[in-house]
């Protein structure tokens, strides 16, 4: 009909192409995300303006350092999107990480560990879930619970110092490259691309939306509301354990203080990235634009030899700018 | 005891509007110093509207209220129960993690030191209100412990401590056991004697003949009239409730094919909420069922659908038994469910009306877990044009559509589940007289194709014009059956206010 009308059916639009996904999420950041635009075009005029920037290895290095992130907040993305939030998933990560040196030190093949890995990843995430689903406590306080206890837990297994000087085996996941690509990128691209899809177009994907947007609703519509949660925990989990793998790698230590420092970002990214505290709204593409817009502006305050303090400072207000009026807005 | 005002409460021209409703119009309404005045009418007639304001929880648009000689403008609850009003509302308001005394006391806490409450004597002077108001338990213990109708208590002495010169009570015996009422008409009965008014709301008829002086109908937001309680006969009250034309809003419905037996429920019971209940429902009927809310009619639609266990009772479907132990279980054998409030646990109202459609049936519109996209809009676009849903796109989220358009996505998804039960609760409250009209059309249609349709309503016009049989459920049970050609809306009254009960002479009271 009008042109008003045609605004938000646009916004709802599944992309079909490409070009329709540009379009759609430039309308939705119009529409509902200004922060995040405002926050792109700071990045942008930084970027001009320092000479290091638009250099191969600093922008290998911003993708390297934000793939981690990435897959963390692409876990917390699934959990989001249920209106609920897992505050683990940074401690889990770091777990995992803290696992994984232990198995390689003690001999452990690389491939065994990898998969072990995941497995004990998928068993926090899983946990999550049953004391949410089955257990009935709260999801804030069960995942705060299990933080305490992953943390906690990780430096008895290391008595507090990073299990260090990992075999070299274990080096691609973090450090390796691929055609020229760094490889946990590529690891990042391909969750990316295989999440969006599950989210878009896949039945248990459309079930995570429905229990979001109105759990009652979605249960009386058939929808097993508890195996949907159990799931996008579990899932949630394994992404964690991925990003510990990376990470460990990278760091070539399995360090347990490292997973608890993301928790912030792990929140903002997807939320920047269009993704409602609320649940029942996001996507994957929306949290690796946030993602990546946090971690260049990182990068850019450490060009520009920003005292560290201060990057403190800005990341905690740019997440008050960004999060806080859309809880607000959950109220009403 | 001041004698100063006839009328303690004289309510002149009230009017309040509500989007697309008139709640009240013009009313006049007056109270008597030491009068029980009773207000009756249907769910949504206005009696409660009509409370609110005089507790100071909503505003008039026009109209004033006078109390005591004194005009009441603008006022808030607080204000309201400083003047002498005050309100025992249907559900309880109490804080619960707080103690029986904490609440009665709410909001006045006497302090012995600046800012230092007196528990002690809070818990002291508590303890004999409630002492006073037949309660049998301390004022030490939290509200949270108490039972519904201790709380009642609580509210009822909370209520009493604060000087009222006017109680309202909205339907307070709904929860209390024989003991508890006859406890309750005692105090009225004191209360009045110190020239306390109450206005007494109650759809228990008995009850108002046992204690009112007065009582004014109220129907459509209208005041129908008053009458001294002596005077009002059954029949004249249950006219004056129902009073209203039958318009040409029904389709047409041919008669039943009386062939084949669709649904039977078998002695279903759910302690305390649903006793006992038998009933059918045949291909390409409407059923209606009539009752009070809190009856249990929506508890016996939770039970059908899986959303609620019964503890007892069978239920077959074209006469196979069957058990349904969640909504995922009654979707696949093809029964379907609208809830009466769509925005709470209907529609998924920040998503598409594509995704609302296709939501009951994934699984069929799935391959290989990847949901067909194209059958989906194809689906929802077929949906949204034969029931005119009236938007450009599918797309279009249905926090953004009215309330008669949001009502046809919920009709949409059921169609395209094909369920051959439909359950349907309420399924016109809230949206405009067009809307229904076309949300009738569907019924109609939907049962002309074979499917049985079980339709609870507190609309007993919609009942008559649109049910093949009606069964009058209270208290958890069905109390009555009435066919198409039998049902007047008094007989239906008379069975759900539970006259059969009182009247010991037979059961055709209400028919002359």
């Amino acid at each position: 009909m009008s042109e008003d009308m045609k605004g938000p059916g646009e916004q709802a639009m599944p992309a079909t192409t490409a070009k329709d996904h540009l379009l759609k999420v430039g309308g939705y950041l119009w529409t509902n995300q200004k922060p995040l635009l405002v926050l792109i075009l700071i990045a942008i005029v930084f970027a001009f303006l320092s000479e290091h920037f638009f250099t191969f290895n600093n922008l290998m290095n911003v993708a390297r350092q934000a793939s981690i992130a990435a897959l963390l907040a692409a876990g917390m993305t699934l959990v989001l999107t249920l209106g609920d939030i897992d505050l683990s998933v940074g401690a889990n990560a770091g777990f995992c990480g803290v696992i994984a040196a232990y198995l390689l030190k003690h001999g452990v093949a690389a491939p065994w560990t990898f998969m072990m890995v995941l497995g004990v990843g998928g068993c926090v995430g899983w946990i999550n879930g049953f004391l949410v689903t089955k257990v009935r406590i709260p999801f804030f306080i069960a995942t705060l619970a299990t933080m305490s206890v992953l943390t906690g837990a990780g430096f008895l297994i290391t008595g507090g110092y990073p299990i260090s000087l990992l075999p070299a085996s274990w080096k691609p996941f973090g450090r390796g490259l691929i055609g020229g690509l760094p490889v946990p990128v590529l690891i990042m691209l391909i969750v990316f691309v295989v999440l969006q899809l599950m989210q878009s177009r896949t039945t248990i994907g459309r079930s995570i939306y429905a229990v979001g947007a109105n759990e009652r609703a979605a249960r009386l519509c058939g929808i097993k509301t508890d195996r949907v949660r159990l799931f996008a925990y579990t899932l949630c989990g394994v992404l964690a354990a991925l990003g510990g793998i990376v990470m460990s790698s990278r760091l070539d230590s399995g360090d347990p203080t490292v997973g608890a420092t993301f928790l912030l970002t792990l929140i903002a990214a997807p939320v920047l990235g269009g993704t409602k505290l609320s649940g029942g709204i996001g996507t994957m593409f929306g949290t690796l634009v946030g993602v990546f817009v946090l971690g260049v502006l990182n990068n850019i305050m450490s060009l520009m030899n920003l005292n560290s303090y201060w990057q403190e400072v800005v990341r905690g207000a740019i997440i008050l700018a960004v999060v806080v009026p859309q809880i607000e807005r959950r109220r009403r | 005891m001041g004698n100063s005002c006839d009328a303690l409460l004289d309510v002149r021209g009230l009017t309040k509007r509500f989007p697309g409703v008139v709640a009240l119009k013009n009313v006049d309404f007056d109270v008597r110093e030491g009068e029980v005045h009773a207000l009756l009418g249907e769910n949504g007639a206005g009696k409660s509207t009509l409370i609110k304001i005089l507790g100071g929880v909503l505003q008039a648009d026009e109209g004033q209220v006078v109390f005591c000689g004194k005009q009441l403008k603008g006022i808030d609850p607080h204000r309201a129960q400083t003047l002498g009003i005050g309100t025992i509302h249907q559900e309880s308001e109490l804080a619960l993690p707080l103690s029986a005394a904490e609440n009665i006391y709410m909001g006045r806490m006497p302090a012995s030191i600046k800012g230092v409450v007196d528990r002690q004597r809070i818990r002291r002077d508590a303890q004999q209100w409630l002492d006073k108001v037949g309660a049998r338990f301390s004022a030490r213990q939290a509200a949270f412990d108490l039972s519904i109708s201790q709380r009642r208590l609580v509210e009822l002495a909370r209520a009493v401590s604060m000087d009222a010169k006017l109680l309202i009570m909205d339907e307070p015996t709904t929860v209390f056991t024989d003991e508890e009422v006859d406890t309750l008409f005692r105090i009225i009965g004191e209360l009045k004697e110190n020239g306390v008014a109450t206005i007494y709301i109650s759809h228990r008829l008995q009850e108002i003949y046992e204690i009112a002086d007065r009582v004014t109908v109220l129907r459509d937001g209208e005041k129908i009239g008053t009458l001294d309680a002596s005077d009002a006969t059954e029949d004249a009250l249950i006219k004056m409730m129902v009073g209203r034309q039958l318009s040409q809003v029904y389709p047409d419905r041919e008669d039943v094919d009386e062939s084949g037996e669709l649904l039977r429920v078998e002695n279903l019971t759910r302690r305390g909420v649903v006793e006992d209940v038998s009933f059918t429902v045949n291909s390409g009927e409407i059923v209606g069922l009539s009752g009070l809310v809190g009856a249990g009619r929506t508890s016996i639609a939770n039970i059908l659908f899986g959303a609620m266990k019964a503890d007892r009772g069978e239920i077959y479907l074209r006469g196979q038994k069957i058990r349904v132990n969640s909504p995922a279980g009654a979707i696949r054998h093809g029964i379907g469910y609208i809830t009466a409030d769509r925005k709470l646990d209907g529609l998924l109202l920040i998503k598409s009306i594509r995704e609302n459609v296709s939501l009951a049936c994934l699984r069929r519109l799935q391959r290989l877990s990847f949901i067909a996209r194209g059958r989906e809009k194809q689906a929802a676009r077929k949906f949204k044009d034969i029931l005119g849903i009236k938007t450009p796109s599918i797309e279009q989220i249905v926090e953004n559509l009215s309330g008669g358009n949001q009502q046809k996505v919920v009709f949409a998804r059921w169609m395209l589940a094909k369920s051959d039960l439909l359950i349907l609760d309420e399924p016109t409250v809230g949206i405009d007289v067009g809307a229904k009209q076309e949300i009738y059309r569907l019924m109609s249609g939907i049962a002309a194709e074979g499917r049985g349709i079980l339709m609870i309503s507190s609309e007993l016009p919609e009942l008559l014009g649109m049910c093949d049989r009606i069964l009058v459920m209270r208290e958890g049970r069905i109390v009555h059956e009435v066919s198409r050609e039998e049902a007047t809306q008094e007989k239906i009254l008379y069975y759900s206010a539970g006259f059969h009960e009182t009247n010991s002479g037979g059961s055709e009271g209400a028919e002359e």
